[in-house]
């Protein structure tokens, strides 16, 4: 135990204090612009790393990698922007400061970021000992009932239609299986792109199908995110609920570590898992979505504890969960740290002064964040015509991070239509993002573990112990569905729509995506084909199945929600969705003409000029700071914006182009 | 032909002449008419950020750096995606001829381009490549296999052989020839990262496996000291006069041609010889490359090829450096010019004879269609 105590006393010299902070503020200040995260933080540090003595980089680097987590809540609950591990924050968090509880939201998230953190640091310390039997335990079989156990959730997260809600999870099954199939290699749904062969990216479809039909409904509104102008109980109040939901916290936690130790479940998934559990277990679900504090508490806890998780095959086994960690071993070569089995034996104190370095960064980042909660939480009082620009090309920028590409700019603003209309007909969008989630590591475990197995796998214990685990959560499913039918219909409060043309419109829409994406499968391989065409083909009957409930159920049945036609979105008298629809197509041409910051900015000045009238200066003040904040960003963090045709004729700087 | 035999002179006559004025100045002003003073050059990395080939970037770029006229930053920028192809794309596209935009090319960038994947639209052999790193590979199996040697891979009888890898067009590829031609019955399970290779070779869920020698050192080497783990061949390494031999790293262990002569009692001739010649060079002599784009300068590209090479020397110079590079590059210096070339050259020209082969065989084994 003298190890532990020798690291605290270690870390604890101003020296390596000062590193540790400074790793703390770059994680902040990376963490805080979505879509970048401990990749892009990583690689920033790397070159400074060498010739650091070990104990300075270490607390460097976990410093940063403990709270990039942390910054990114901030545009989560604020903005409604999906940025990276806080993605599932948005569920809950951004209504939350829609009912002017921002504050609160914000401070109980970094209350369960802290603790998260702990319990990840906790979870390594206990991991020292017994990180190889584990590891050695779990193997394909296992991660892939680990994969079903959590897509068993989905029934919780079906809201009030158990039937659109299984077909919202199949669709998200299908878009997850585009791009290359594990089995051949081969390609599919990619429409001969190099974009799509790798799938869409996580981000691109969280921002298009949460963000943006939150963004557009503000716009319509056109008034502040807080409804009410005031915020709420401050931030005393969100941690007095976080510890009030002590023994959540905990068990996201542990689902967050487990995912982080297993380096193939991917630790991105974390905060969409959490979630998951949490409506799955709460006794009451009707207010998630709506602004359930237990919604921002879940993914918060998790995602913080995922690190502590996520370093145990990294520093013992040597092999990475994710991109940071991956360039975090190589900065360990360079720094000399040779990870493996001598981490928990000859090399413990390195062990010690990454897990201290982790839970005081942790400790120091929350706090940090909940004294910032309450000013930045005023936000939300800024009238929204002047953010709502600033936050469109926010997200364009995000979704840009994902792979840098054109691609990702276009998949959005698709994605976008298609989130608007999955809004507005009620289609559970967390149980297609969870299919989404889930979907490749599914499709390569089963093709895997066959290959490896056959079923043999079922004869192992500890594959029993998760099969157990995924009949109780079915049953437990089956069970509350049984329940909720005898108490009667829900819904039956809500206003009922009076047509049901529009509804049943967008069902058949969707069967013929998925008549076209079977007959597109059946032209491929047979193990290419095999998964899509199985989700395809149950999706198909599932959607069929909705459409003729909505074709013959009453009119104020759950299947046949239209929130256009009730009073469940304000704003009719303002200009209809397809207005700022076309506000994001015009953004993009802006973009393609004279590059990101240039088309960034006079976006800017149009959207303000025209939302709020003259004077003009204002615009331009607007227009201006846009187009500095851009090329400060893209000078200090050397990042690359998507370029327009203006740069092929001008020679520009490369920060402006 | 004539055309880079008149470089050649070029470049000779030039080098002569630096090396005076070096002598003569007592300094490194060489290629005085290349200044890169304050410019920011991109590498672009077609794969994400922590895979080896982006570490292997990572480690090489701020030394190439301080040793270009002017000292520049060289940024790192990954264009993943698509087996490479997006990033190799994009430098087509987007690289300008002056030395500010460069690009590190891995195996999978070159196999797309050899498969003539329709999604590729750069012309790899266009570009003029300014550095090369070679690696060995090593195949190794797990002890449950019950073998103590590579001759023991004969007579496995039906024991399943099961073997990691991600597509049987990508490096894979280079493992999956050797064992086929050496008539053993791989099962391999496609669709794997190299991440849950190592921990799922453990398990025992694989029992045969390879890897570029610094990762082998690194991982596998303590476990063939446990006596979990048995190393059966390696892929072999070319000497400075051309012939592949065994590889220098691990001289205990027999070559793949040495084997499957031993094993077969012929050495591999005919069109699987030369598939095969241009798989290896893949695999082994030419697993990184750095190039600058088509039409650059020849000053500009003297510049690079004299900072290239003045960091070989410093690596074989300094014993610390040289353990880094060990680690991301791999044991063997990196080449320069027009010897980086010449490896570059033997991975992606396969004779057609050999290619007409190879596409047979991959269509035979794996279904695979390659254009």
């Amino acid at each position: 135990m003298d190890a532990v105590v020798l690291a605290l006393h270690e870390l604890l010299s101003i020296h390596h204090l000062l590193y540790l902070l400074g790793g703390v503020a770059v994680g902040m200040v990376v963490g805080v612009l979505p879509g970048m995260g401990g990749v892009a933080g990583m690689a920033m540090l790397l070159p400074f790393v060498y010739g650091m003595e070990k104990e300075s980089a270490l607390a460097l680097m976990i410093g940063m990698l403990a709270t990039t987590a942390t910054g990114d809540t901030f545009p989560s609950i604020l903005m409604g922007i999906p940025g990276g591990a806080s993605s599932a924050t948005v569920l809950d968090g951004f209504p939350l400061a829609r009912r002017g509880e921002a504050a609160r939201a914000l401070s109980a998230a970094f209350t369960s970021s802290l603790l998260g953190g702990v319990f990840g640091s906790v979870v390594l310390i206990g991991c020292v000992f017994v990180a190889r039997p584990l590891i050695l335990a779990i193997g394909m079989g296992e991660n892939l009932l680990l994969l079903i156990f959590a897509l068993s959730m989905i029934g919780s997260l079906t809201g009030k239609s158990p039937l659109k809600g299984l077909a919202a999870c199949g669709i998200g099954l299908l878009l997850g299986s585009v791009g290359s199939a594990p089995a051949t290699g081969e390609v599919r749904f990619t429409f001969g792109t190099v974009y799509l062969s790798d799938g869409i990216p996580l981000i691109v479809l969280a921002l298009g199908v949460f963000a943006i039909p939150e963004i557009v409904d503000l716009m319509r509104q056109g008034t502040t995110i807080a409804s009410v102008r005031k915020l709420g109980g401050g931030w005393r109040d969100g941690m007095i609920d976080t510890f009030r939901h002590w023994w959540l916290v905990l068990r996201v936690s542990t689902i967050g570590a487990v995912i982080g130790i297993l380096p193939g479940l991917g630790a991105s998934t974390a905060d969409w898992l959490a979630y998951g559990h949490v409506v799955q277990s709460a006794r009451d679900r009707s207010k998630f979505g709506q602004g359930d504090i237990r919604g921002v508490i879940a993914p918060e806890a998790a995602n913080h504890a995922v690190r502590g998780g996520d370093l145990v095959p990294t520093l013992f086994f040597g092999v990475p969960g994710s991109g940071s960690m991956a360039l975090l071993l190589g900065a360990f070569i360079l720094i000399g740290i040779d990870p493996g089995i001598r981490m928990a034996t000859t090399e413990l104190d390195l062990t010690f002064v990454i897990i201290w370095s982790l839970a005081i960064a942790s400790v120091i980042g929350a706090i940090i964040s909940i004294i910032l909660a309450g000013p930045i939480a005023k936000l939300t009082l800024v009238r929204y015509a002047y953010l709502a620009p600033l936050i469109t090309v926010l997200m364009f920028f995000t979704a840009y991070q994902a792979t840098q590409s054109w691609g990702d700019l276009l998949s959005l603003l698709l994605l976008c239509v298609f989130g608007l209309y999955l809004k507005r007909f009620d289609w559970p969008r967390p149980a297609l993002v969870v299919g989404f989630v889930l979907s490749p590591g599914l499709e390569a475990g089963i093709y895997q573990t066959a290959q490896v197995y056959g079923f043999s796998f079922l004869e192992r214990p500890q594959a029993l112990l998760i099969v157990a685990l995924i009949l109780l959560s079915l049953g437990a499913g089956i069970l509350r569905l049984v329940r909720e039918r005898r108490a009667g219909p829900a819904g039956s409060d809500a206003e009922a729509p009076s047509r049901r043309a529009p509804q049943l419109a967008f069902s058949l829409l969707l069967m013929a995506l998925l008549g076209y994406a079977l007959v597109v499968a059946m032209q491929t391989a047979y193990l290419t084909r095999l998964f899509p065409a199985i989700v395809a083909g149950i999706t198909f009957v599932l959607i069929l199945a909705v459409a003729v409930q909505q074709a013959l159920a009453p009119l104020g049945s759950p299947v046949l929600t239209d929130h256009e036609q009730t009073g469940a979105e304000d704003g009719r008298d303002r200009p209809g969705k397809l207005v700022y629809l076309a506000w994001f197509a015009a953004f993009l041409a802006l973009v393609a003409l004279f590059g990101f910051s240039i088309g960034a900015t006079l976006f800017v000045v149009a959207f303000i000029s025209v939302e709020c009238g003259p004077p003009l200066w204002r615009s331009a003040l607007f227009g201006i700071a846009t187009l500095g904040v851009l090329a400060i960003l893209s000078y200090g963090l050397y990042l690359e914006y998507p370029r327009g045709i203006l740069a092929d004729y001008v020679a520009l700087p490369w920060w402006l182009q | 032909m004539t055309k880079s035999a008149h470089h050649g002179a070029g470049r000779l006559l030039r080098r002569l002449v630096s090396a005076c004025a070096c002598l003569a100045l007592g300094s490194a002003a060489a290629a005085a008419d290349v200044d890169f003073s304050g410019k920011r050059i991109q590498l672009i990395v077609p794969v994400a950020a922590g895979a080896s080939a982006d570490l292997s970037a990572r480690f090489v770029a701020p030394l190439l750096a301080e040793r270009l006229p002017g000292k520049p930053t060289i940024i790192i920028r990954n264009v993943a995606g698509a087996g490479s192809i997006a990033g190799g794309n994009e430098f087509q596209n987007r690289a300008r001829p002056d030395g500010t935009d460069l690009i590190l090319v891995t195996p999978s960038a070159m196999l797309n381009y050899v498969f003539h994947d329709p999604r590729v639209h750069y012309k790899l052999n266009e570009w003029i490549p300014i550095a090369g790193m070679s690696q060995g590979m090593i195949v190794y199996s797990n002890a449950s296999l019950g073998i103590k040697d590579a001759a023991g891979l004969v007579d496995l009888g039906d024991k399943p052989v099961v073997m990691a890898a991600n597509s049987a067009t990508g490096i894979d590829l280079g493992v999956l020839l050797p064992l086929d031609l050496l008539g053993v019955a791989v099962k391999p399970v496609f669709g794997m990262n190299r991440g849950e290779v190592y921990p799922g070779f453990q398990r025992g869920e694989f029992n045969i496996s390879f890897d570029a020698y610094a990762a082998y050192r690194q991982e596998i080497l303590p476990l063939v000291e446990g006596g979990t783990a048995v190393p059966l061949f390696s892929l072999g390494y070319t000497d400075a006069s051309g012939a592949v031999g065994r590889d220098p790293t691990v001289p205990d262990i027999p070559h793949f041609l040495e084997l499957y002569e031993k094993v077969k009692g012929h050495p591999l001739a005919g069109p699987e010889r030369e598939a095969w010649d241009a798989v290896y060079n893949l695999n082994v002599m030419s697993t990184r490359a750095i190039l600058l784009p088509a039409g650059t300068p020849q000053d500009v590209v003297d510049a690079y090829a004299k900072a290239v090479k003045q960091l070989v020397d410093d690596i074989q110079k300094d014993p610390a450096l040289r353990e880094q590079a060990a680690n991301f590059i791999g044991p063997q210096p990196m080449t320069a010019g027009e010897a980086a070339a010449r490896n570059m050259k033997s991975a992606v020209d396969f004779s057609p004879a050999g290619y007409a082969w190879l596409k047979d065989w991959l269509k035979r084994r794996y279904d695979v269609t390659v254009q």
